[in-house]
């Protein structure tokens, strides 16, 4: 499950993800986010440190490239956007920066992500089938995301962005249900 | 519904064929915080104002509040088991409530859910909970009336088929007692009723539809409930849902009353749910909106011109004063909404005159046209003379020896305030009215016993219905007062009096009553 972007955080990634196109240096900058997302996830404490006040903002910024491996891979982008998020304070922002530049980086290369939940597994041919559907409904190419729920009884549902595309047989069976009951 | 066999399995096709080729597209969001009733999500691609969306299980919500980066909704139901991260969806349906004749006899919630435990309630109909009020011309002036069956109310406040009276009062002054009287006076009159409690206690619902139940009024009355237990939001639309339920009545040609009890509260739960969605507060803390809000409501209250079928919604709205303050921000905004009011004081409650009306400060703007000639014949002067009988009585307190006519109008109006007394539950049909006011104002009780005259009063109808039968069935088929039945009327009254027993009657002098009596001191 995706975090919900803040406008906030939307606007700092924002001017991180033109730098980093501009050098054509997103994947990179995407894995390192991605990285300090995950150890803010990991550890409640560690968000706490760095909106810690007295703590030099530099050596903030020097133990967040460490933990993103920026130390040994830098990009030009990363180091300054650490710098302003902390100097300005907001760390916080840093929960869902990584998702919020995904969202950039698809929009930008046409990308949309299929939330797909099925009721059985999807062949080989189905997932080919179905992306080729998709890509000619929204005009992006598709990435899929598969998820088996045996719940659904038969057909599928797929989620992009916040839309939901409804074709399980559990949903067919309660609206059957709720039609019927106006009877 | 009760159907055939082969009708069920049409309706089944019918049902199916809409679903085969279906494949849906809907908008869906994530529940980003959610607490006090209402959610914030984020997403819900296309969601409109006022929109029901679903969360999981299968609770419903009212996306009420379109941010830029959010949405705020009220939920409709029990919400612990929502949390952060949830999926959300659009309906495509506005919020909306069953409507129909099933609905009669029931005891629901505002989203239609049975609360009287005699199972779901199937309508075959539901209609959106907001809708715009009918323009002026598809309505027509209130020409037929809608009789409370109150003495008070029917004589000198009457209330037309259409029309919005306000009933205000302070707490426990006999609000309800007259909803609940005018609703079981709508027994065989064709108008259904549809009584909304607002924030009460469950306890004082379920007496409600006992009273009702008992009177017989039940069958033609659906009771929509949101007690002081339920969330906030649920209270804030359970006037709407009531108010479309009568809409529905009156745009097929039928009449309806609808009674809000009380508005005090339904203004409540809405500076709740908007202070919880973060609207700006104005005065007293009441989002800015709160007169719009009402006034759209009770717009929604009328009489249908023949064309549009002739139907009609009239609303009754409770508004609970502190201290008797009228000219509060709620009861003022009330006031200037509807077609009248009818106001209960606290001092007459006490003092035993019950239903406590203050004959000076309640009005019916409209009401008088729907009239009955016979009721305006005998009562067209009575609320003046009784509002000036009020005053000399505050008055008479300071003086120590009155003229022949003050103590005239005090002994006159002394009498007639008695006479207007009324116990709960037993509505008076508009023909006995007509004679027990024409008694009272025709001098059949001036020098007859305040504490005899109500016992009095009903022996007299004894006596019209046995001995001159043809006076009431007369006036109940013409609901006419010709002169020619006034001068039988007056006889029957000679009659009735030449055989009242002595021990009724005034002895001495008229005298002043004690200080501790006098009520209407305003
Ligand atoms: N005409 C009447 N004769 C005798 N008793 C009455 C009359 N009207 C009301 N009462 C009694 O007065 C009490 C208060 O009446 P009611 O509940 O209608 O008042 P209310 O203004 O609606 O009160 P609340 O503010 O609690 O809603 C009740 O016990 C009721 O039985
Ligand atoms: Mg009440």
């Amino acid at each position: 499950m995706n975090m919900v972007v803040d406008t906030l955080t939307k606007r700092y990634v924002r001017a991180l993800y033109a730098e980093a196109a501009e050098r054509a240096e997103q994947s990179a900058v995407y894995a390192q986010l991605q990285a300090v997302a995950e150890a803010l996830r990991a550890e409640a404490r560690f968000l706490d440190a760095l909106k810690h006040p007295t703590l030099p903002v530099e050596d903030k910024v020097a133990m967040l490239l460490r933990i993103a491996g920026a130390d040994q891979r830098p990009t030009a982008s990363f180091k300054p956007f650490l710098r302003l998020v902390l100097t300005k304070g907001r760390a916080h922002v840093l929960e869902a920066a990584a998702d919020g530049f995904l969202e950039l980086w698809d929009e930008d290369r046409n990308l949309m992500r299929a939330e797909v939940v099925s009721a059985f597994p999807l062949s080989e041919r189905e997932q080919t089938e179905l992306k080729q559907a998709l890509a000619s409904l929204t005009n992006c190419s598709i990435e899929l995301d598969l998820t088996v729920d045996p719940s659904l009884v038969g057909g599928m549902t797929v989620r992009m962005g916040d839309r939901l595309i409804e074709g399980s047989v559990r949903g067919k069976l309660k609206k059957l249900s709720e039609g019927l009951q106006r009877y | 519904m009760q159907g055939r066999p082969d009708e069920v399995s049409a309706i089944l096709r019918d049902e199916l064929q809409r679903l085969e080729s279906q494949v849906e597209m809907v908008g869906v969001g994530t529940v980003i915080e959610v607490g006090d009733g209402i959610a914030r999500v984020y997403g819900l691609a296309d969601v409109m104002a006022a929109e029901l969306v679903e969360f999981p299980g299968e609770l419903m919500g009212i996306a009420l509040n379109l941010e830029e980066d959010n949405v705020g909704c009220i939920l409709m139901g029990p919400y612990e088991h929502v949390k952060e991260g949830d999926q959300v969806q659009t309906t495509g349906r506005i919020a909306e409530t069953r409507v129909g004749e099933e609905l009669f006899g029931r005891v629901v919630s505002p989203l239609g859910e049975p609360l009287d435990g005699k199972g779901v309630v199937v309508t075959k109909y539901t209609r959106p909970l907001e809708v715009k009020a009918p323009g002026v011309v598809k309505r027509q002036p209130v020409s037929e009336p809608l009789h409370t069956g109150i003495k008070a109310i029917d004589s000198m406040i009457p209330i037309g088929r259409g029309q919005r009276e306000l009933l205000i009062g302070d707490r426990q002054t006999g609000k309800t007692a007259i909803a609940i009287d005018t609703i079981i006076n709508q027994r065989d009159t064709g108008v259904k009723c549809i009584y909304v409690a607002i924030g009460q206690k469950s306890s004082s619902v379920r007496r409600t539809a006992a009273i009702l139940e008992e009177h017989g009024a039940m069958e033609y009355t659906c009771i929509v409930a949101a007690t002081a237990s339920d969330p906030a939001a649920v209270q804030y639309i359970a006037p709407y849902a009531g108010c479309t339920i009568g809409e529905y009545l009156r745009d097929n040609g039928g009449h309806a009353l609808v009674i809000y009890d009380d508005l005090t509260r339904h203004a409540k739960a809405y500076r709740e749910v908007s202070l919880l969605l973060r609207r700006p507060p104005g005065r007293e803390a009441y989002p800015g909106d709160i007169f719009n809000l009402h006034s759209r409501l009770l717009e929604r209250a009328a009489k249908l011109s023949e064309a549009e079928g002739g139907g009609s919604l009239t609303a009754l709205p409770v508004i609970q004063t502190e201290e008797g303050d009228y000219a509060a921000y709620i009861p003022t905004n009330l006031i200037s909404i509807t077609d009248g009011q009818i106001y209960l004081e606290p001092e007459l409650f006490y003092a035993g005159v019950r239903p406590a009306i203050s004959v000076g400060l309640s009005v019916s703007r409209v009401g008088g046209n729907a009239q009955t000639q016979m009721m305006r014949r005998v009562a067209g002067r009575l609320k003046l003379d009784l509002a000036s009988y009020r005053e000399y009585r505050a008055f008479s307190q300071f003086a120590s020896d009155l003229d022949e006519e003050t103590r005239n109008i005090l002994k006159r109006g002394d009498r007639m305030t008695e006479a207007l007394k009324q116990d709960q539950y037993v509505p008076m049909a508009i023909a006995e009215q007509v004679i027990v006011i024409f008694a009272g104002t025709h001098g059949c009780w001036d020098d007859v016993k305040l504490e005899a005259i109500t016992a009095l009063e009903a022996e007299l109808l004894t006596f019209i219905r046995e001995r001159y039968p043809e006076i009431e069935s007369g006036l109940r088929q013409t609901q006419q007062l010709s002169d020619e039945m006034a001068e039988r009327l007056d006889k029957a009254i000679e009659d009735f009096r030449t055989k009242l027993d002595e021990q009724y009657l005034e002895k001495e002098q008229y005298a002043e009553r004690p200080t501790s009596e006098i009520e209407g001191v305003e």
